[in-house]
């Protein structure tokens, strides 16, 4: 068989020079062993015709196994199964990257059944022909394949987590965001309501991007699910730290939910439900070239427990949700895509009092319109284009006499040039634009004066960054400015400047670094407070330092361990205090209600590591993260963070069975949240209230939150379609995880108020 | 989290914060409730132990002007120790003289704190060393010394007195309409008083009791002419249960009605 090499990562030249310094080209996995294997002969066919090649996709693993393989174009369900099952007895090369290094391949392979080729293992032949003698009339009588390796990442620390993967890890309910959850440096949210919390740092400095554009809300309000359908995307990738250039305005990490620029080979569709939500999803490919995707999901978890919530005087609204995505994408002639997305997503949770009236409200809505266009530049350029807009309101209303919304009217654009050669050199330029109208209000109870403005905003952020790959070494210098302007005439600036680095030390083994600058500008309405009252405000700022080793053990298995230390300056303090999160009764007196300042720094430093398994039928991984996140307030006086958390462990295996069962477990251990304690009480006589007498600031801890969870899948295959169905146990042992401290009434015992015990979650879904 | 919500409702019963289940000082009275500098005010404490396990009181005022208190500079005689463990006290405390510049300073009105500590006797090592003649150190601030304490068998109170310049407001009177005589398990006691000395002055009457409990927290309503029902829940057990009915009004004004009733 001939093979052909279309690898993306070939250089199309930048013309900067070949010399001794020239980095490696990728090598492709060439076809070592076939065994020999028999076509099933249908009905009616002519055993002596033709037999034309299957087409399949291969994942060929580092050591040049077959990891997974599919048929890509169908000829029956009898020969699609034994051309799949032959194709997990193939031998190849292993591919290697630009950078040396063996690495994971995705391939498009013509399976000729018939007699052996090559030598069997473990002896490696050089690569011959894969089929015998090209027969006529086979489109793939030369054979081809295509190698679909990864993009060389030039971030440090980047995990990317395949959607295929996700949908049968345990606990996680197949969602794309819950599954970053169990990687190394992120800790626990509290009460599970699915908040990032990463490397330390608030959930506030820590982003959620569609393709790299930003979306205002990652969870659903019950934190059980992401609002985007896991099934629209290709995969999930998590920075934890030490991002490029084209990530900014954030202090802490960032997910990545990236929509597949693939198309469809067939046609798909499926229902589902389970105990939480109703989904229905489509994919259909429009002529060669373009898909439509639909996806509608919906909570009915309230309709369910409403009627029973609401039988007393006082009723809860349980948390509803629904989210409506659509997208197009085209791929023209000339390459490149075109992608128009529309996603819609609406949260919303509400307490009545006994006549009816809303004691208390949340909400979140948006609708938002995205747009990208990714087409060659020229030469090794290429030019991504996007734009994110449309509106969106967060509300939260008090006992019908306090109220705060944010309503921003934003528009997202980021226009990028960049190479991807893995050449000697890769270039990214951008500009990164936000621009809008900025809408809120915070008048509730307790706050203080009102804040309220409608605020214009520009914010450009310009970038530039450059990958050199001198031999094994690669390193990522780049700048990213960071402007804001509000018509109230403030105008914030930053500079980023950050470097990453790789050594490729041998085969197995890579080393990993960074050290950079990464601001975020304080929110507007901060800005305006502080400017009505005489003071400016600039942006904080964090130094990202990250030091780490990669580790190829087996084909299968692969490890890492990171040590870090951010620094943060110039935090903004000042009333922020009253929408903190506290895992105990809040101490307002020691709260910090001055006026809006950058007088608050904080530091974090911690230790990584991660094992992970990709074998033939099981998914593992373990991770472990030590670190303590520390902050220092206005007056010098330096206290735990209020989600510092010194251990987070978590392991996670999925297992396939005979007969299409899946079976999983997952088991998390984290260390829990500081709180105040309260120490005795005071009892005013004249107004019949107990007022606590607190102890330290955060000198007590919650007892370590322990769960284990199950899963168990089974898939019924028929010949239109499948029916999966799946049973799966979260906090299997049932164990009492306390999340929040509560007292009574006149401070006499604790109240603690314990998270969810066991849950099962059972889900049909048919796929057509 | 779903499942970790609760319902939130008034369910009929007695409501739980009106049962007093610890020792705690049930008020503070001071009369008159309003005083001027240099006067001396009474202090009626009434305390509730229902374990019945005895308690030392210490009560002291404190006029906070800069550091500590200005009683800690006005010589002996500087808190109350009282060991009989009886749950109705009185005392007296004298007003600092002198403030009529400070009054001036804050708009005519200076509230200085009553203190009251109840405690287990050898729980609060405040009381014996008050009662040893050394007052600064625990009386200047409490809450210095309080987190040592432990939360059963200790009742710390506060209650603002105000001093005004022209002190004329006088303690309201709340007497029953009808004599308790007892009551059975469970039943509903209708208990009908009648408040003087509140015209013109917005005033909230509550109830407690060592057993059972009054029907809500939110008090009863005074109606025009001072009429105020109350209903109190005796418990599914036979005993005996001390009630306290108290009143207070929006000028410091205090009245107090408690009884001791058979349960059978």
């Amino acid at each position: 068989m001939r093979t052909t090499a279309l690898a993306l990562l070939l250089s199309l030249g930048l013309g900067l020079g070949l010399g001794d310094a020239q980095a490696a080209e990728p090598v492709l996995p060439q076809l070592e062993w076939q065994p020999e294997t028999e076509r099933p002969l249908l009905e009616g066919e002519d055993p002596a015709a033709p037999q034309p090649a299957v087409l399949l996709e291969v994942d060929v693993g580092a050591d040049g196994q077959v990891l997974f393989a599919r048929v890509v174009e169908s000829q029956g369900p009898e020969i699609d199964e034994a051309a799949e099952r032959a194709a997990m007895d193939l031998r190849f090369t292993p591919a290697r990257d630009a950078e040396g290094q063996v690495t994971t391949a995705r391939i498009r392979y013509g399976l000729r059944f018939g007699p052996a080729i090559g030598t069997p293992p473990p002896e490696p032949e050089p690569s011959t022909p894969a089929s015998g003698e090209p027969s006529g009339g086979s489109d793939l009588a030369g054979g081809e394949i295509v190698v679909e390796t990864r993009r060389t990442s030039p971030e440090v620390t980047e995990r990317v987590l395949d959607a295929k993967d996700i949908q049968v890890l345990p606990g996680t309910g197949g969602d794309a965001v819950r599954v970053v959850q169990n990687l190394p440096g992120v800790s626990r949210p509290p009460v599970n309501i699915g908040q990032l919390i990463i490397r330390g740092t608030a959930p506030e400095d820590s982003a959620a991007l569609l393709d790299g554009g930003p979306i205002p809300l990652v969870f659903h309000f019950s934190g059980l699910t992401t609002v985007v359908n896991t099934d629209s995307l290709s995969e999930v990738a998590f920075l934890p730290g030490n991002q490029g250039v084209r990530y900014g305005r954030i202090l802490g990490g960032l997910v990545d939910l990236r929509f597949t620029r693939e198309l469809p080979e067939e046609s798909r569709s499926y229902l589902s439900v389970d105990v939480f939500q109703a989904t229905a999803f489509t994919e259909q490919p429009i002529g060669e070239r373009t898909a439509l995707t639909l996806s509608a999901r919906r909570s009915y978890i309230d309709a369910v427990l409403n009627p029973i919530l609401n039988g007393g005087p006082t009723s809860i609204q349980a948390p509803r949700y629904y989210d409506i995505s659509a997208r197009v994408l085209h791929l023209p002639d000339k390459g490149g895509s075109i992608d128009a997305l529309m996603l819609v997503s609406d949260d919303r949770f509400r307490f009545f009092d006994e006549d009816g009236v809303e004691d208390l409200g949340l909400s979140t809505t948006f609708q938002k319109l995205r747009f990208r266009w990714l087409q060659p530049a020229g030469g090794a350029w290429e030019s991504e284009t996007t734009l994110v807009a449309g509106p969106e309101r967060q509300s939260f209303t008090f006992d019908g006499d306090g109220e705060a919304y944010e309503a921003p009217l934003m528009a997202s654009v980021r226009q990028e040039l960049r190479t991807d050669t893995a050449g000697l050199f890769d270039a990214r330029l951008g500009l990164d634009l936000e621009a809008g109208l900025d809408r809120f209000l915070y008048d509730v109870p307790g706050f203080g004066d009102p804040e309220e403005a409608e605020v214009w905003v520009l914010a450009p952020a310009p970038y530039a960054e450059l990958t050199w790959r001198p031999g094994a070494l690669r390193l990522t210098p780049g700048v990213r400015s960071d402007i804001r302007w509000l018509d109230t005439g403030d105008i914030l600036l930053s500079i980023d400047p950050r470097l990453g680095g790789r050594y490729i030390v041998n085969d197995d083994t890579a080393l990993i670094g960074g050290i950079g600058v990464h601001s975020q500008p304080p929110e507007n309405r901060q800005v305006i407070a502080a400017g009505e009252a005489g003071d400016t405000l600039k942006p904080a700022w964090a130094l990202h330092k990250s030091l780490g080793v990669e580790y190829q053990f087996t084909s299968a298995l692969r490890g890492g361990l990171t040590g870090f230390h951010n620094s943060q300056h110039d935090l903004v303090v000042g009333r922020e205090d009253r929408f903190a999160f506290f895992s105990g009764p809040p101490d307002f007196e020691a709260m910090d209600t001055g006026a809006y300042a950058n007088a608050g720094s904080g530091l974090v430093y911690g230790v990584e590591s991660l094992l992970e398994l990709q074998a033939d039928s099981t998914v593992g991984l373990l991770s472990a993260t030590w670190s303590r996140s520390l902050r220092t307030n206005r007056d010098g006086d330096e206290g735990l963070f209020r989600y510092d958390q010194p251990w987070v462990i978590n392991a996670l295996v999925s297992q396939e069975l005979p007969r299409n069962w899946r079976l999983g477990a997952r088991v998390r251990f984290s260390s829990g949240n500081p709180y105040t304690p309260i120490e005795n009480r005071i009892y005013d006589v004249g107004t019949r209230s107990f007022i606590p007498l607190f102890g330290e600031t955060d000198s007590a801890r919650l007892p370590s939150f322990f769960s284990l969870d199950l899963r168990v899948d089974k898939t019924y295959e028929f010949e239109r379609w499948t029916l999966t169905t799946y049973l799966d146990l979260q906090n299997a042992t049932n164990a009492q995880n306390l999340e929040v401290i509560n007292w009574t009434y006149d401070y006499s015992e604790e109240e603690p108020v314990a998270g969810l015990p066991l849950v099962p979650s059972f889900g049909l879904r048919g796929e057509f | 989290m779903i499942l970790a919500l609760t319902l939130l409702s008034c369910m009929p019963g007695p409501a739980p914060e009106t049962l007093i289940d610890e020792l705690r000082v049930v008020s503070i009275t001071a009369d008159p409730p309003q005083a001027e500098p240099g006067d001396v005010v009474g202090i009626d404490v009434v305390v509730a132990d229902p374990t019945n396990t005895g308690f030392d009181t210490l009560i002291w005022t404190c006029t906070p002007l800069g550091d500590g208190c200005l009683e800690g500079e006005m010589g002996d005689g500087w808190g109350t120790v009282l060991r009989d463990g009886e749950t109705s006290l009185q005392t007296e405390a004298v007003v600092p003289a002198g403030l009529d510049a400070v009054l001036a300073e804050v708009g005519g009105t200076l509230p200085i704190l009553t203190w009251t500590l109840a405690c287990e006797p050898g729980l609060c090592p405040a009381i014996d060393a008050v009662a040893e003649g050394e007052t600064s150190r625990w009386l200047d601030d409490p809450t210095t010394w309080l987190g040592e304490l432990p939360l059963e068998g200790v009742s710390l109170a506060t209650r603002k007195l105000s001093v005004v310049e022209d002190a004329s407001h006088a303690n309201p009177t709340l007497a029953a309409l009808d004599t308790l005589e007892g009551a059975t398990t469970s039943e509903e006691v209708l208990l009908q008083f009648q408040l003087e000395g509140t015209e013109g002055v917005e005033t909230e009457v509550f109830g407690y009791s060592t057993a059972g409990g009054f029907s809500t927290p939110e008090g009863g309503l005074v109606d025009v002419d001072g009429r105020v029902d109350l209903t109190w829940f005796a418990p599914e057990e036979a005993g005996e249960a001390s009630l306290y009915v108290v009143a207070l009004d929006e000028l410091g004004g205090t009245a107090v009605w408690e009884a001791t009733v058979t349960i059978e």
